[in-house]
């Protein structure tokens, strides 16, 4: 078992954040022009989807970013409330308006494949609908955080309510599967379906790139918002 | 208990008149949407029943604001935290009081509405569902005003957290609610609406309690 307290001390933070940033960096820059140029230009256009396949590389990595963000802000709430770490809450500062913005990309881009694909830019269906709320529970986190004189208790209010919201998390995840939707079930859900896959290969690659790549964009956007947190505070 | 409660209600009700603002707040919510959809009979009846819940779910956030703010600036809360009483029973009386002056009076106000506005969707469930749904709201609503407790914008947060949160309690009410017009059964809506308000309202009051506590313990 880690001990995380370990982590807690900003000054660590800021080690381990000098370590990792170079790693995360040159990852990114390999693999997300690489992704980007498989996905637009060499992986194959779909036989009923056409090109508008492509936008798939930019939604579904998106998708997965606002889940995982949302899910990385609930164990740092959970971690604020009870052991009342500052850098817990200064890594939902960081990561909730990364995560908000993720999840509005997932949304518009959705929307912009809906519309040539579905004939709509919008159903209401279980799965755009869930993605909608945790949207509007992003925000309406974002805006606890400023709401208060004092910024602990924005950080505390904040923290308890991205623990609540967590329930949305699995409604999410299972929409797809729990009722029957517009929204197809995902072609990558499980490792039984990840070694036996429902996508051609040439697609798995560029989305496997663009995912990873983003994930490490995301991992350095959040660790310089959370250096940025530590400065002003230091300057206080 | 019984005098704290008592006490908890007359402050909603006795000075601020809650529990008649919901009802005159519903009805005129209600007259609102009609105007704006306009009074085409047939199509107004279809959608009585999603649309009295959504104006059940706006009416429940009136009384958020005074919820807990007057006691928090009379330090009544600081009273409750040293009281022997443990605090989320507190917070569950606190719960109970906002059910009784809003979610009560709003749901008898919206079972009339849809009896007289659309009596094909009306039924024995509908009320119960109401209900539900109105005990729902009020203990989100909880939760709203705890977390917005000392924000000088409590209101506006308060619709903005408690609306995305009452998601499935509004669907599987409003899905009870039209299941008549559409012929189905609403037996699945209406226990999934009555298993998300019994869990609601047994962990808000402890969850109201931990923020409440943080909130007043935080130098």
């Amino acid at each position: 078992m880690i001990n995380l307290s370990y982590f807690a001390n900003p000054a660590r933070f800021e080690r381990l954040a000098k370590t990792l940033m170079p790693v995360l960096a040159t990852v990114a820059t390999i693999l997300l022009p690489l992704g980007l140029v498989d996905a637009l230009l060499i992986s194959p256009p779909d036989y009923q989807q056409g090109d508008a396949v492509r936008i798939m590389y930019i939604h579904v990595p998106s998708a997965w970013l606002s889940m995982a963000t949302y899910a990385a802000c609930g164990v740092a709430a959970i971690i604020a409330i009870v052991w009342k770490h500052t850098l817990a809450e200064l890594f939902l500062r960081a990561a909730l308006p990364f995560g908000a913005a993720a999840t509005a990309m997932c949304l518009v881009t959705g929307m912009l494949w809906g519309k040539p694909m579905w004939g709509t830019w919008w159903v209401w269906d279980a799965r755009l609908t869930s993605v909608l709320v945790l949207f509007f529970i992003y925000i309406a986190t974002i805006a606890l955080l400023d709401a208060f004189d004092r910024p602990e208790q924005g950080g505390q209010a904040a923290a308890w309510l991205t623990v609540i919201g967590l329930v949305n998390l699995p409604i999410i995840k299972y929409s797809v599967e729990w009722w029957n939707t517009l929204h197809q079930p995902s072609s990558l859900s499980s490792m039984k379906r990840m070694l036996n896959p429902a996508m051609a290969a040439d697609m798995i690659r560029p989305l496997m790139l663009m995912t990873i790549g983003l994930t490490c964009l995301a991992a350095i956007i959040v660790t310089l918002r959370m250096k940025i947190e530590i400065m002003k505070r230091k300057r206080k | 208990m019984m005098p704290i409660f008592t006490r908890m209600l007359a402050r909603l009700t006795r000075a601020r008149g809650l529990h008649t603002l919901s009802v005159v707040f519903f009805a005129l919510a209600l007259t609102a949407f009609v105007f704006g959809i306009g009074g085409n009979t047939s199509d107004l009846a279809n959608i009585t029943p999603g649309l009295v819940w959504a104006v059940l779910l706006l009416s429940s956030l009136l009384g958020l604001p005074l919820l807990l703010e007057t006691d928090w600036a009379d330090s009544t809360l600081d009273d409750f935290i040293l009281s022997p009483i443990p605090l989320p029973a507190l917070m569950a009386l606190k719960m109970l009081a906002h059910i009784a002056a809003t979610a009560l009076p709003a749901a008898i106000a919206a079972t009339l509405c849809v009896f007289a506005m659309a009596p094909d969707a009306f039924s024995p469930q509908l009320g119960i569902g109401l209900l539900l749904g109105g005990i729902s709201f009020s203990a989100i609503g909880m939760l709203g005003a705890a977390l917005t407790l000392g924000s000088s914008r409590a209101a506006t947060l308060q619709a903005v957290i408690v609306m995305p949160l009452a998601v499935p309690p509004l669907i599987f009410g409003a899905g009870a609610a039209g299941a008549p017009l559409l012929g189905v059964s609403p037996v699945m809506p209406l226990s999934m609406l009555a298993a998300f308000t019994v869990s609601a309202a047994t962990l808000a009051p402890f969850a109201a309690a931990a923020i409440v506590r943080m909130k007043v313990t935080t130098p």
